[in-house]
C-alpha cells in the first residue's frame, strides 16, 4: 500500500486524548506500518498566514477527527482542508453533524424520516414550539453529545422551567432552542456505525431512562444489519456528506426514524457486538482517502469559479 | 400618541413609531420595544445577546 | 439637613413612589445609582469613616438595588461610613441557605427543606420529598423553579449543573410548589402593610410575614407565604419587593409605611451622629462580638438540626 508518489500516507489522527477508540486505531495504523501521528488538539497552533499545515506544524497526508472537542475539530479541520490535506470527514459535514439543527435540516431537506423538529429564539416562541410538536415534547442544546442536556418535558410548565434555565445560565448557543416531539420507543435505539459506503455494524442500545446513550451507561446489545437500517443510515451519511459517522436510529411502528449522525462517532459499545474489525476499517477509509487525494484548497476553489477565468 | 413605561410608569409622546422599534424611555432611561403602535404599548426591550452586532 | 438617599438601578415605579412618598413627609430623597461610582472594596466590616471614596454619602439608605450581590456590598459600605439603612437585613446581605436557617432557628414555620450541594444531591432531596417539589438556587438572583415531575427535575437540576458556574447547583429543594396558594406580604418596620397576589388573608399569614421580618432583621421585606395542608409557612423572602400592585392591609400604602419608619430613624440619629446604627441587629457590619449580645445572634442551625420539621443538612 503506497501513496499516489509512492509512499505510504502520513496519517494523522486528531484528538483531545485517547480513548479505547483512539488506541485501536493507532495500533492497527502501526501494525499497518502506516506511520501514523496522534494530533493534540491542546498542541495546534493553526497559523492562517502559512503556506502549508507543515509550516504550522502538522505534517501529514490525511487526518481523522477523533476529537471530541466539537469546537476546537471544527477550525481545526477548516484549517487542514484550506492547507489542502483530505480529512475524514469534510469540514462541511462535520459542521452538519456537530450542530443538532443543522444536522435534522439536513436530514428533512434530503427526505429522510427524523422526528419532527422546530427551532425557536425566546421562551414564548419555543412554548409555541413546544405546543407544535406536543407534549412530551424534547429539548436538546444545538452543540452538545453524549446525552447531556437532553430534556423531556411534559407539558407547558415543565418547558417553561427548562427553557428559564437555558436562558439565564447558558451562552449564546442555548439561546437557540431546539425542540422535537417525542418518538416513544420500546426501552432502546440503534448506532448503526457507516464506514465509506458501508454500514459496519449495528447494535441496540438498550436503557431504562429515555436517553439511551453508551454514555449514560445503556447497554449494547446485538442488532441485525436489516436492509432499512442499511439503506436509511447510508442516506443519512450521504445527506450531511460524512464517511465516517455513527448514526442513531429510533424504531417506531411507522418504521425507523433517523436521530442524528454523528461525525466520527464512539463505537465501544458496538464492538462487543460485531465481529467486525471496525478501527481497521477506518484505518482503511483514511489510507482511501488519503489516494484520493486533496480537498480543493479553499482559495483556489474561489479564484476559480469568480476570478480571471470567468472575466 | 401617548405611550407608558412598563418600569416607570412614566408618560411620554411618541410619534410615527412602528411595531418592534426601540424607544429609550425619556424619564427612567430604559430601552422599550414598541409591542404595538397603535395604540402605543410599550414593553422591556431584549436584552442585547453576546453574539448580537453587525 | 439629613440626606436620604434610594439606592436602585434605575428609578422604577416603586422608587418614585418612595420619593414621593418621602416629599410628602418632608424629607428630599435623592436615587443612588451606583452604576458610576467606584464599588466599595469589600463587604467585611469597614471602619466607620471616613466614606469610601465615590460611594453615596447618606444618613440613611434604602435598599431598593436588584442585582443583591452588589447590593449588599453597598449598603454594607454605607452603613460602614455611619448611615443608617432600609433593607431586608439578612435577606439583603444573604442568600437562601442563610435566610431558611434564621427563620428555622428562630422557629418561624417552614416546608421541609433540604440544601444540595450538587445535582447529585438535589436529586436525592427530590426523590425524597416526592412530587411536586420546588428548587430555589441559593442567590436571589435566580427564580425558585417548579420541579412538577421527575422529568423536569433531572432536566433542571442538570442545567444549572452544567451551565451555571459551580455555585448555580448550591439549592434548596422544598416539599411541594406555592402556585396559587401564596401571597407576597411587604413587611415595614415589623408591620405587615400591604400583600401582593392569593387570596384576602386571614390575620395568621400577615403576621407569620411580620415574624419572618423580625428574625431576618428586615425593616422592609417581601415574605411569600403559602398555604399547607398544615398551616401556612414562609416559602421564600424577596429582598427588594415589588409593590406597585400591592393592596393594602390596613389603609397605609407601602411608601408611606417606608417614609414614616425613615423620620423615625433619622429622627433617632439626629441628636449625635451615631458611627454605627445601634437598633441595626444586622450581623454584616457588626464587629466580631457584637453578634451573641443580640437576639439574632446565633442564626445558623447546627448540622442536620431539625426544627419544626425543617430539616437543613449543611
Ligand atoms: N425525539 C426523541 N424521542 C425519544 N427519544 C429520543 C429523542 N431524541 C433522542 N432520544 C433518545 O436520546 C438519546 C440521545 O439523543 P441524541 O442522539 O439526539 O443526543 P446526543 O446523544 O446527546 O448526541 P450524540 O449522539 O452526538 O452523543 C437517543 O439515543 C435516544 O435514545
Ligand atoms: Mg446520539
Ligand atoms: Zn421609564
Amino acid at each position: 500500500m503506497s501513496g499516489s508518489n509512492g509512499r505510504m500516507p502520513r496519517l494523522g489522527v486528531l484528538v483531545s486524548y485517547l480513548r479505547t477508540e483512539e488506541k485501536l486505531i493507532l495500533a492497527d495504523a502501526r501494525r499497518r506500518g502506516i506511520p501514523v501521528t496522534p494530533l493534540f488538539d491542546k498542541e495546534l497552533v493553526l497559523d492562517f498566514s502559512a503556506p502549508t499545515a507543515a509550516a504550522s506544524g502538522v505534517d501529514v497526508d490525511v487526518v481523522l477527527d477523533r476529537c471530541v472537542a466539537h469546537a476546537r475539530a471544527g477550525y481545526a479541520i477548516r484549517a487542514f482542508e484550506r492547507w489542502g490535506i483530505p480529512t475524514l470527514n469534510s469540514a462541511e459535514s462535520v459542521h452538519l453533524c456537530d450542530d443538532k439543527a443543522e444536522n435534522s435540516l439536513a436530514l428533512e431537506a434530503a427526505g429522510i424520516p427524523t422526528p419532527r423538529t422546530v427551532l425557536a429564539f425566546t421562551m414564548e416562541s419555543a412554548l409555541k414550539a413546544c405546543e407544535l410538536v406536543g407534549y412530551p415534547a424534547v429539548l436538546k442544546p444545538v452543540a452538545g453529545s453524549w446525552g447531556r442536556l437532553l430534556a423531556k418535558v411534559n407539558g407547558p410548565e415543565q418547558a417553561k422551567a427548562v427553557i428559564a434555565q437555558k436562558l439565564e445560565l447558558g451562552s449564546v448557543g442555548h439561546g437557540v432552542i431546539y425542540v422535537q416531539e417525542f418518538v416513544p420507543k420500546p426501552d432502546r435505539d440503534i448506532r448503526a456505525y457507516v464506514v465509506g459506503e458501508r454500514v459496519l455494524a449495528a447494535s441496540y442500545r438498550a436503557a431504562d431512562h429515555w436517553v439511551t446513550n453508551a454514555a449514560r451507561g445503556a447497554t449494547s446489545l446485538p442488532c441485525p444489519i436489516t436492509p432499512e437500517i442499511e439503506e436509511l443510515s447510508l442516506r443519512a451519511c450521504q445527506a450531511v456528506g460524512a464517511r465516517l459517522a455513527g448514526v442513531d436510529l429510533m424504531e417506531t411502528a411507522d418504521g425507523l426514524t433517523v436521530i442524528e449522525v454523528n461525525s466520527g462517532g464512539e463505537f465501544r459499545g458496538l464492538m462487543a457486538t460485531t465481529d467486525t474489525d471496525i478501527a481497521a476499517e477506518i484505518v482503511s477509509e483514511a489510507m482511501e482517502t488519503a489516494r484520493r487525494g486533496r480537498p480543493e484548497r479553499r482559495g483556489a476553489a474561489k479564484s476559480m469559479a469568480v476570478g480571471p477565468m470567468a472575466v | 400618541m401617548t405611550g407608558t413605561c412598563p418600569e416607570c410608569a412614566a408618560e411620554f409622546e411618541l410619534s410615527g413609531v412602528e411595531q418592534g422599534e426601540i424607544v429609550p424611555c425619556p424619564e427612567c432611561g430604559v430601552e422599550l420595544e414598541v409591542l404595538n403602535a397603535n395604540p402605543v404599548q410599550l414593553g422591556l426591550a431584549p436584552e442585547e445577546g453576546e453574539d448580537w452586532g453587525e | 439637613m439629613a440626606t436620604v438617599g434610594v439606592l436602585c438601578g434605575r428609578m422604577r415605579v416603586e422608587e418614585k413612589l418612595l420619593v414621593a412618598a418621602l416629599a410628602e413627609a418632608g424629607v428630599v430623597a435623592e436615587p443612588v445609582v451606583p452604576t458610576g461610582l467606584p464599588l466599595p472594596p469589600s463587604r467585611h466590616p469597614l471602619p466607620p469613616a471616613p466614606a469610601f471614596a465615590g460611594g453615596p454619602q447618606t444618613d440613611l439608605l434604602i435598599d431598593r438595588f436588584p442585582e443583591r450581590a452588589a447590593g449588599a456590598a453597598l449598603i454594607a459600605a454605607s452603613r460602614a461610613t455611619g448611615s443608617a439603612t432600609i433593607d431586608a437585613g439578612l435577606a439583603a446581605t444573604g442568600d437562601r441557605l442563610t435566610v431558611a436557617t434564621a427563620l428555622a432557628a428562630a422557629g418561624v414555620p417552614r416546608p421541609n427543606t433540604h440544601f444540595a450541594w450538587s445535582a447529585e444531591a438535589a436529586l436525592a432531596a427530590v426523590a425524597s420529598l416526592g412530587y411536586p417539589a420546588t428548587l430555589l438556587p441559593l442567590a436571589y438572583r435566580s427564580a425558585a423553579t417548579p420541579l412538577l415531575d421527575i422529568d423536569a427535575a433531572e432536566a433542571v437540576i442538570e442545567h444549572r449543573a452544567v451551565l451555571g458556574n459551580g455555585v448555580e447547583t448550591l439549592a434548596l429543594v422544598q416539599a411541594g410548589v406555592a402556585v396559587g396558594c401564596s401571597s407576597c406580604f411587604v413587611v415595614v418596620d415589623g408591620e405587615p402593610v400591604a400583600s401582593d397576589g392569593g387570596p384576602e388573608p386571614d390575620a395568621v399569614a400577615p403576621n407569620l410575614a411580620a415574624r419572618a421580618a423580625h428574625a431576618l432583621g428586615a425593616r422592609l421585606i417581601g415574605v411569600v407565604v403559602a398555604e399547607t395542608t398544615h398551616g401556612p409557612v414562609v416559602w421564600d423572602v424577596q429582598p427588594v419587593p415589588e409593590f406597585r400592585h400591592a393592596r393594602p392591609l390596613s389603609g397605609r400604602p407601602v411608601a408611606e409605611a417606608v417614609a414614616a419608619m425613615a423620620i423615625r430613624l433619622l429622627k433617632a440619629r439626629a441628636p449625635q451622629q451615631e458611627p454605627m446604627d445601634p437598633h441595626d441587629p444586622r450581623p454584616v457590619l457588626a464587629p466580631a462580638g457584637h453578634l451573641n449580645g443580640h437576639g439574632n445572634g446565633n442564626l445558623r442551625a447546627e448540622a442536620g438540626e431539625v426544627r419544626d420539621g425543617v430539616a437543613l443538612f449543611a
